[in-house]
């Protein structure tokens, strides 16, 4: 349950890589059947990835809760991941051909899924969630992905977090 | 919500959380809690305490009550056989569960009747006895708890509180004039005698000379103990134990009752 449910997180993470791919390819299945109006595909493509996100956001919420009641440290990471992200639609713009696509595409989802801190997924912030590095009092650095304004480890409210594996929790 | 944990080797894991309480809560309301001493033995409602716990080497960060579990990593299936003790957190209480090999329940087929009868196949289970060997409470920083044995592994070094006698101690105490063994070898001393040596010849080696010679002179009249050239023969465990009773002064008559007696448990109470 846990593993497919990661699986899906992660897909939806870099679901973007696939939706460049795709419309810098012009690959339209339906271009015949919808003549004048194929763009409406190109809009689905783009819609897709934000349709994957709500169902993992949705998911999220079945997911183990464990409790945040201290930090000592915390700061945001929101931008360390953008930098990163782009770089997949570079790549996305640069491959050549469906099978490297396809190579490329499974070792990206691979290693985003098995580098376990890697659940970055942009279009959270569009849906208003912030992504934080945290040390818990024990000393523990996880990434909390967060809908709250987190600036001060002195005003952190305590309170219960999803645990999507061991290093990444949500509040949500 | 309540929340449990397990104690894999050195490592605490994060098992699961649920809304409603796990087990009964503690309430220090129903029991007789009584500061930690090692020759007491405890009634059926009472429980040994031991406050300030946090102060105590052996305190550990799980108790915190900032203790966040999301710093810890999720169990996985395969370390429940190396499950060694469980937390669980509620209402503030932190309860420490010993996990020995009996609390397994592998492949049991039972008939549960509490509705319509059913056959209930137990696999790989493990039982949460209803009370728990240690209770943290943390807004009296106190402990609570009924058999220090059982607490090591949840608390390293807890054991020192009840800890047996060295084999330099037992020999510093049985090359003692007043004691001469006979039949039994100083190393092979049990460990429950090991313990009084622990905990009475200390109190004994503490002792004022008048005190320790008035001491010994009410032991060799109390312990019923074969005495040749001023010396206990010590026999047997048994002898020895004895001995060490009498060191402790637990033999006493009572003159009401007109009977002489040995106490087996014994504490100091201030009144």
């Amino acid at each position: 349950m846990n593993f497919i449910l990661r699986l899906f997180l992660t897909f939806s993470a870099v679901s973007f890589f696939l939706i460049v791919f795709l419309i810098q390819n012009e690959i339209n299945p339906f271009e015949d059947q919808l003549g004048e109006y194929a763009w409406l595909i190109y809009i689905a493509y783009v819609i897709a990835p934000f349709l994957f996100t709500i169902i993992s956001l949705s998911i999220c919420k079945l997911l183990t809760p464990s409790t945040i009641n201290k930090v000592i440290s915390l700061e945001t990471s929101n931008n360390d991941f953008l930098a990163n992200y782009l770089a997949f639609f570079f790549v996305a713009l640069s491959v050549e051909g469906l099978i490297t696509f396809w190579v490329v595409f499974g070792m990206t989802i691979l290693f985003t899924f098995v580098s376990r801190v890697s659940y970055f997924n942009p279009i959270f912030l569009v849906f208003g969630y912030n992504f934080y590095y945290i040390h818990t009092d024990e000393n523990v650095k996880l990434m909390l992905i967060s809908r709250k304004k987190l600036k001060n480890p002195q005003t952190f409210q305590s309170g219960s977090v999803k645990r999507i594996n061991d290093y990444t929790f949500i509040e949500i | 919500m309540s929340e449990l944990i397990g104690k894999i080797n050195a490592e605490f894991k994060y098992i699961l959380n649920q809304q409603v309480n796990i087990i009964e809560d503690f309430d220090v309301a129903t029991i007789e809690s009584i500061d930690f001493t090692p020759s007491h033995k405890l009634d059926e409602d009472e429980w040994f305490k031991l406050s300030n716990f946090s102060q105590n080497d052996f305190y550990i960060n799980v108790c915190n009550s900032t203790y966040s579990t999301a710093s810890i990593n999720q169990i996985d299936n395969n370390d429940y056989r190396e499950i060694s003790a469980i937390g669980i957190f509620q209402n503030g209480q932190k309860h420490f569960q010993r996990i020995t090999p009996s609390l397994f329940v592998n492949r049991k087929t039972i008939l549960d009747y509490s509705g319509a009868p059913q056959i209930v196949e137990h696999r790989k289970q493990i039982e949460i006895k209803n009370e728990s060997d240690a209770v943290y409470i943390a807004s009296n920083d106190t402990l609570y708890f009924k058999t220090i044995g059982k607490l090591k592994q949840i608390f390293p070094g807890i054991e020192e509180l009840h800890r047996e006698a060295t084999q330099e101690e037992v020999d510093t105490f049985v090359d003692n004039d007043f004691i001469k063994l006979d039949g039994i070898e100083a190393l092979s001393i049990g460990v429950l005698n090991r313990k009084r040596i622990a905990d009475i010849g200390l109190k004994y080696s503490n002792l004022s000379d008048s005190k320790k010679n008035a001491l010994i002179a009410y032991a060799k009249e109390k312990a019923g103990v074969e005495i040749e050239d001023d010396s206990f023969i010590i026999k047997s465990e048994t002898d020895l134990k004895n001995v060490l009773y009498a060191m402790d002064q637990r033999y006493y008559y009572a003159d009401i009752y007109e009977e002489n007696r040995v106490a087996s448990s014994v504490r100091v109470v201030s009144n």
